[in-house]
């Protein structure tokens, strides 16, 4: 202990003396800023510096309280408690005229026996949220093992603040939402997940949350609840998902003035009905039985349609009324510029043969390939493509998520493409770029017919090592590729 | 130290009383406002230990000290501007920080002190992405060290008593638990 000090005071006598009074002088607000880059518990060991700095780290504006560690797991409960008691102070015993802007609480490798002191720590938690008007809440909790279902006590006071402005919880157990729920600022709620009740429980809660604009769920329950409504004026991003496979059915719909983006993604077969008349985004993952669209479709400018709709038919007449559904929603969707497709939905292009609209302002097509799909053959693919592409006369950019398998099969690629789609593209984009024959096949096919060609962007597929760098062979055979376009940029990442 | 604080200050005290009377030559005789945003324009610093820096507007800007002074008065280029809490040392610095981009490897190759007094510059000037840059980097060096190492970094004086300091290592500590302290 004293050798430091007396290094210092060795400094201080060779004249140093004004830049180290010029740092202690500094404002508490420059010290905080360092501190705040330091994660909580570095910053905490600052308190033993000298008197100056003993409660500093209680005025941090932003507090992440994260319980993250490894080692012996019988040593856990006892790391834990020690964990807990410095989270107490820190969300008690801080300047009263400091408030939380954000807190986040996150526990990993938790086990039962930790949940005692779990407890008390969102009880100090919630009552930070009160007394130092906390905006930003975040907590989150993982199990070191998958246990029976455990479920949390999340105390109410939580959910009647008037400062929260975002409440985020992402748990591995499950929680009820209290009686009695107030959150007049909230705009963004993330509950990963939510445990639906009954039929109306969601909807409940967003009539008690007058500003929210942001809302990600996780569905959870035991298929009791077969229909579910939400309704509000003033939420703009949807973000809906199911925790649990199952075999039950189960009917969403979605309704505001409001929303603009819509995402679902679908673990069970769902019926999805959407009256969202301003919605400019929409994503859709997963089983949909059938999805219907109340006055909405015409604004939306960007969708992803990843869903598939042809399976688990119980008979041909309901196979192809699924099919004309999807078709009839597709067709509807001509204010797209962007679409990130995938195969199923071509696939009931291909059954219903629907006549599609002209997508005027379509920018962007995106194609995931679904390649589990093995009665679907590529020469289908290619006549759904083409006649899409024939439809979409203002097409700039062509990105493929990915294309190493033999994508198109032996089809010729001036099948799929048309000649006038080729010679107005900008961009072609292929990810997950994996150097098979076919890849390079597409890539000579769009320089060489390419001529408003501008950019070739080719994005190594990164998953595995040895593949992740480009080698100079192969750079060497795309850059020699013929280009009709007079200026083409080939960019490798 | 202390004389050549002095003489700095009369040389700034000087060169003050001559701006004035510059600018009042600038309001009678020339109608156009200070093109100081024109590219390849130097705006002159005058810094602690008395040198006399020309400086690009394009660095200049970002320090908000002086871009509150140019916003008040009518300016040419032939102002000088006096920034007493920065040696020329640490104003050139602060130029290769700035031209190179905030790049953190060029922070590994401060010294300490250079750290620091680039840390002081940067809320003095008031340079927001500098001091962000310049309080990560500071936060880099001392993450993961011991007690010792960040009390001999920041200069501080340990004022605990052994008992005191002790206790306060039993109070917080889950911030001590796991640390080795050498």
């Amino acid at each position: 202990m004293a050798e430091p000090s007396a290094k210092i005071l060795r400094r201080t006598v060779d004249g140093e003396a004004d830049k180290i009074d010029r740092i202690s002088a500094l404002p508490q607000s420059v010290l905080l800023s360092i501190l705040s880059r330091l994660d909580l518990k570095e910053a905490a060991a600052t308190s033993v510096l000298s008197t100056t700095w003993r409660d500093l780290f209680l005025q941090l504006p932003k507090i992440e309280l994260t319980f993250d560690i490894y080692g012996n797991p019988s040593d856990h409960p006892r790391l834990f408690h020690i964990f807990t008691l410095l989270a107490h102070r820190v969300l008690r015993e801080r300047n009263p005229e400091a408030p939380i802007r954000s807190l986040n609480v996150s526990v990993r490798n938790f086990t039962e026996r930790m949940e005692k002191d779990y407890r008390s720590l969102l009880m100090s938690a919630a009552a930070a949220v009160s007394t130092y008007k906390v905006q930003q809440f975040d907590l989150s909790l993982m199990f070191r093992l998958i246990t029976k279902s455990l479920k949390i006590f999340i105390p109410p006071a939580i959910f009647t603040s008037e400062t929260l402005t975002s409440l985020r919880l992402t748990l591995s157990a499950g929680w009820d939402v209290p009686e009695n729920v107030w959150l007049p600022n909230v705009t963004v709620v993330h509950f990963l997940p939510f445990l639906l009740v009954d039929e109306n429980c969601v909807q409940r809660f967003l009539d008690r949350c007058p500003r929210l604009e942001d809302m990600m769920f996780k569905m959870k329950d035991e298929g009791k609840v077969k229909n579910l409504c939400m309704s509000s004026s003033t939420v703009k991003s949807v973000m809906l998902g199911w925790d649990l496979k199952d075999e039950s059915e189960t009917s969403i719909t979605v309704k505001s003035e409001s929303l603009l983006r819509l995402t679902l993604s679908l673990n069970r077969t769902h019926t999805v009905n959407v009256n969202a008349p301003n919605l400019k985004f929409f994503s859709i993952k997963g089983k949909a039985l059938e999805l219907n669209m109340i006055q909405s479709v015409p604004s939306i400018e960007e969708a992803v349609i990843a869903s598939d709709c042809m399976l688990e038919f119980s008979n041909l007449n309901n196979f192809y009324s699924r099919s004309e559904k999807a078709c009839t929603f597709f067709g509807e969707l001509q204010n797209l510029t962007l679409l990130h497709i995938s195969e199923p939905i071509m696939k009931a292009l291909y059954v219903s043969k629907p006549e599609l609209p002209t997508f005027r302002n379509m920018y962007k097509i995106k194609l995931i390939p679904d390649y589990s799909l093995d009665d679907f053959s590529r020469y289908w693919i290619a006549k759904v493509l083409f006649n899409l592409f024939q439809n979409c006369p203002n097409l700039k950019v062509l990105c493929f998520e990915k294309a190493f398998d033999n994508y198109f099969g032996e089809v010729d690629l001036e099948s799929v493409f048309p000649t006038s789609m080729v010679q107005n593209l900008k961009e072609l984009e292929i990810f997950n770029y994996r150097g098979r024959d076919m890849e390079y096949k597409l890539v000579e096919f769009f320089m060489n017919n390419g001529r408003s060609l501008e950019i070739v962007y080719l994005r190594k597929y990164d998953l595995m090592p040895n593949t992740s760098t480009w080698k100079r062979k192969q750079r060497e055979r795309i850059s020699s590729f013929l280009t009709s376009s007079e200026d083409c940029e080939i960019i490798f990442r | 130290m202390a004389e050549r604080g002095e003489s700095s200050e009369a040389v700034m005290l000087k060169k003050t009383e001559e701006e004035k009377l510059r600018k009042g030559k600038m309001i009678v005789g020339d109608e156009s406002k200070a093109g100081y945003e024109e590219e390849g324009k130097k705006v002159k610093l005058v810094t602690s230990d008395g040198v006399t820096m020309e400086v690009e507007i394009s660095i200049v800007k970002e320090m908000e000290i002086i871009q509150t002074f140019i916003g008040a008065t009518d300016t040419d280029d032939s102002f000088i501007f006096p920034i007493s809490n920065v040696s020329s040392h640490i104003l050139n610095q602060i130029i290769e920080l700035v031209k190179g981009e905030y790049d953190q490897e060029l922070a590994k190759k401060l010294s300490h002190d250079e750290l620091k007094e680039i840390l002081v510059a940067a809320n003095y000037l008031n340079m927001k992405t500098l001091f962000h840059f310049i309080a990560t980097a500071i936060a880099n060096v001392i993450q993961n060290k011991s007690v010792e190492f960040v009390r001999d970094f920041f200069g501080i004086v340990n004022d605990f008593t052994e008992e005191e300091e002790a206790e306060l290592r039993k109070t917080n500590a889950w911030a001590f638990e796991g640390v080795d302290e050498d």
